[in-house]
């Protein structure tokens, strides 16, 4: 039970894909310019990973390593297809404002790193909570690097005016923006994690 | 030669169950697509032009496309108005807009159907404050500068691209609308 534990809170904390294995970051560059993008993208990978790690995991021992990858990608295409579905049919909006980033789930390496690293080689209901985890720390990442991005560079949260009389930074809100928030996050974690640790 | 016919007939498997359950998901979520499609495009219709201006519509066909709208009030026979689509390429990305037009020129309404602009900066054009500076203006008094159109801020390209289809496809309705 304990180690189930583990498997789901790794993803958030000291596994997390953006901030710790440094995975998934093209969606995470590109989406982050405001919240609700942020939310959408976190969902529908998280329902992407959930999916194909479920899957991966049940018909492991049925596919053999040579052919792996392309099965793979197979199955994670279904569940890619599926969401941009779902989202066009659903919510319209969201759809439009995350455009190409959704079909490009498929090549997100954090999908197919779980399922290479974790989902082949692990049970279902360990790569279940892997995949929980792992999406919710995606998500919760995505959260915070576009809240910091709206804020700041837009004025605004999910679309409500906050700051009104400051000058907002559109620097952060374009592409080098991304990297500076993502860059400056990914270094303050580092420090306080190597502060802790040498304490 | 036995291996490869095996990992073939896995492949085949995999792919097959994945591509029915594709098959199953469009057949499902057809139906909703298009209507939001619909739905979309009637909100975007409306939104372009005010009941008290017309409030019936009428689409002119071209081999089946739809080329244009008539706008009528009440019982007229002769259209108030126009809606159109206007579409040029802008900084990164084709800017479509569909336009509510008085048959004097004046614009009673816009909106962006698509873009794809720089995020803060060219989608800016797609929002109500740039857009509704068109609003009560006429097409003949178009332009960009400081006591007309005020272009958005660091996107002067998608804006005059904007103005310029805007422009442009209003002229060549104002001269088709006859035929």
């Amino acid at each position: 039970m304990k180690k189930l534990l583990r498997e789901f809170f790794k993803g958030i904390g000291s596994e997390n894909p953006i901030f710790r294995l440094i995975l998934g970051l093209c969606p995470a560059l590109a989406v982050s310019t405001s919240v609700v993008n942020g939310l959408g993208m976190g969902i529908a990978a998280t329902f992407v990973l959930l999916g194909s790690n479920i899957i991966i995991s049940l018909v492991r021992k049925s596919i053999p390593d040579q052919i792996r990858i392309p099965c793979f990608i197979v199955i994670i295409a279904t569940f890619v297809t599926i969401v941009e579905l779902m989202m066009k049919a659903y919510a319209p909006e969201l759809s439009k404002s995350l455009g190409i980033f959704v079909p490009l789930i498929v090549v997100n390496c954090m999908v197919l790193g779980r399922a290479e690293a974790f989902a082949c080689r692990e049970g279902v209901l360990a790569s279940t909570l892997d995949a929980l985890g792992m999406g919710v720390g995606f998500t919760l990442a995505l959260l915070l690097i576009s809240a910091i991005r709206e804020l700041l560079g837009n004025g605004t949260l999910l679309g409500f005016l906050i700051l009104k009389s400051f000058d907002p930074v559109l620097y952060l809100v374009l592409a080098p923006g991304a990297l500076l928030v993502i860059g400056l996050l990914i270094g303050g974690i580092n420090f306080l994690s190597s502060k802790r640790r040498s304490a | 030669m036995k291996t490869i016919l095996k990992f073939a007939f896995i492949l085949f498997l995999v792919n097959l169950v994945a591509a029915s359950i594709l098959a199953a998901t469009y057949n499902i979520t057809k139906s909703k697509i298009e209507e939001q499609v619909r739905l979309a495009q009637e909100q975007a219709l409306k939104q372009v032009m005010p009941e008290e201006i017309a409030d019936r519509l009428e689409s002119v066909e071209k081999d089946g496309v739809v080329q244009y709208w008539k706008a009528f009030k009440g019982n007229s026979s002769q259209p108030n108005g126009y809606i159109f689509i206007a579409k040029k390429y802008g900084y990164s990305s084709v800017i479509e807009t569909m336009v509510g037009m008085k048959k004097d020129g004046t614009f009673t309404g816009l909106r962006v159907i698509s873009q794809n602009e720089t995020p803060g900066l060219g989608v800016k054009i797609a929002e109500p404050s740039f857009t509704k500076q068109f609003i009560n203006r006429n097409v003949s008094e178009l332009e960009l500068s400081k006591n007309n159109i005020h272009a958005v801020t660091g996107a002067t390209i998608s804006s005059r691209a904007f103005l310029d289809s805007i422009k442009s496809s209003s002229i060549e309705m104002l001269k088709n609308k006859d035929e």
